[in-house]
């Protein structure tokens, strides 16, 4: 016969349901003399049944499965087929290498149509490497093979431009620039003659009202000194033909007397 | 055109409400395959029994459906992940019990903080099955209270075990723990369950919580 300890230990194993016969036995065979295990037990097993089947849980709202499903639809996305996976990850590069050759060939200046025939000669035989440049093709042309037939055709190759593409646009550029330079320059020499003839007369006129005042007698009052004059040297005398006989008031706000 | 899938919906609505292996491996073929009639069934199937779960464990409505929509959302968007030689509802408790521990650790609510105020009445509709006394209502109450008195995974392994009627193998496959881990929690619990009901009755032998019991 087991004791209490020992029923109490197999408890678990007996709720679990991993107890062997033999040991299920004993067990019982204890709760029968015992109330008190027989008590603790029928507890765990009452514990067991209301977990398993009290359902006093709130229901959940009817919309439920209906919601569910209207967020899977959102969230399910067509997928791209392979044939358009295929466009992107072979298109994608092509396109690329593509843009920048057409990039190339617009930068890169026309080139004259050099013979190949001609310029390796007929000589060669044999496979050569392509020239990877004009320049190398020159350089080819003249070191090596400088037969009467590629240099006539070089000779009738009309005169390349000295510019590419982004050349004759920044040619242009450049040329509007100039334009632009040379008529900045023009007026600012304008302007300066127009300064200096305005000093001119105004310094001019300054001494011819000093002599005035001299001969009708010098007198002291302040307002005669008053260099009103001097502030109409500020624009040209052709834009300001009036005479400054009576000073405006904004001139007079700028007396600093 | 005879529709299967609306067969088998029948025959979960006649039967215990759970999906046989097969019936359920073809759902999720059709759900897999974008089929929103076998995606329904398996939420109708599924939805109450995880809800039940997620609600001990959360113990407020709107959450435990904000989780449970969340969990079947990432059950189905993750269908071709999912290895047939489970069941479908192990996995689904798998991801809502993690979603259940994620929600915990964002809102920081332990244990100790559970309200009981709202635990459930005996006003509320009970199973059939259960006695009908005050007696039986209280006593299944103080059951009720001492379950959600249990640590997270101790609930979610005592959950597991008696109402989804899982082994010991499957809960800790569920909470993705090992299984004496999950051993350990089911015993735990056990000890604390009798530890906070030990003196309520004199004799629980005597108790017929259950009308399965009294006969």
């Amino acid at each position: 016969m087991i004791t209490c300890q020992d029923a109490r230990q197999l408890f678990d194993r007996y709720l679990d349901g991993e107890l062997s016969p033999a040991l299920q036995t004993e067990l019982h065979a204890h709760q029968l003399s015992c109330p008190m295990c027989q008590s603790e037990l029928a507890m765990l097993e009452a514990c067991g049944d209301v977990v398993a089947l009290d359902r006093c849980e709130p229901s959940l709202s009817e919309s439920f499965t209906d919601r569910v499903l209207l967020a899977r639809r959102s969230q399910l996305v067509p997928r791209p087929r392979r044939w358009g996976r295929m466009v992107l990850l072979v298109g994608s590069p092509m396109a690329a290498a593509a843009s920048i050759l057409l990039a190339f060939m617009l930068i890169v200046p026309s080139t004259p149509q050099v013979n190949r025939t001609a310029v390796l000669g007929p000589r060669d035989g044999g496979i050569v490497a392509a020239p990877t440049s004009v320049q190398e093709a020159m350089k080819l042309t003249r070191a090596e093979d400088r037969s009467e037939q590629a240099e006539r055709e070089l000779a009738d190759t009309p005169p390349m431009p000295a510019v590419g593409f982004m050349e004759a646009l920044l040619a242009r550029v450049v040329e509007q620039s100039q334009d632009g330079v040379e008529g900045v320059r023009g007026s600012v020499a304008e302007l300066e003659l127009l300064l200096r003839q305005s000093v001119l007369a105004a310094s001019e006129q300054l001494v011819a009202q000093g002599e005035s005042t001299r001969g009708k007698g010098a007198t002291n009052d302040a307002p005669a000194d008053r260099p009103i004059p001097d502030l109409e040297f500020l624009g040209p005398p052709g834009l300001n033909p009036e005479p400054a006989s009576e000073p405006t008031p904004h001139l007079l706000l700028l007396d600093p007397l | 055109m005879y529709n299967w899938v609306s067969m088998i919906a029948r025959q979960a609505e006649i039967g215990s409400g759970r999906l046989t292996r097969h019936m359920e491996k073809r759902l999720i073929e059709q759900a897999r395959s974008g089929s929103e009639e076998a995606a329904r069934v398996l939420v109708d199937a599924h939805k109450d029994r995880l809800f039940a779960f997620v609600w001990r464990i959360l113990r407020d409505h709107e959450e435990s459906e904000e989780t449970c929509q969340e969990a079947f959302l990432r059950a189905f968007s993750s269908l071709d992940s999912f290895s047939p030689k489970y069941r479908f509802s192990t996995w689904l408790f798998t991801i809502g019990y993690r979603l259940c521990l994620n929600h915990i650790r964002r809102r920081k609510l332990l244990t100790g903080e559970v309200d009981w105020s709202g635990m459930p009445s005996g006003e509320q509709d009970v199973s059939e099955m259960l006695a009908e006394s005050e007696e039986a209502r209280r006593l299944k109450d103080e059951i009720w209270g001492a379950v959600d008195k249990l640590s997270v995974p101790q609930r979610a392994a005592v959950l597991l075990f008696y109402r989804e009627g899982m082994s010991c193998d499957e809960v800790a496959k569920t909470l993705g723990i090992p299984m004496a881990t999950a051993k350990s929690h089911l015993h735990r619990a056990r000890a604390r369950l009798r530890d906070s009901l030990a003196g309520l009755v004199k004799d629980w032998s005597q108790v017929q919580l259950l009308r399965e019991a009294a006969s």
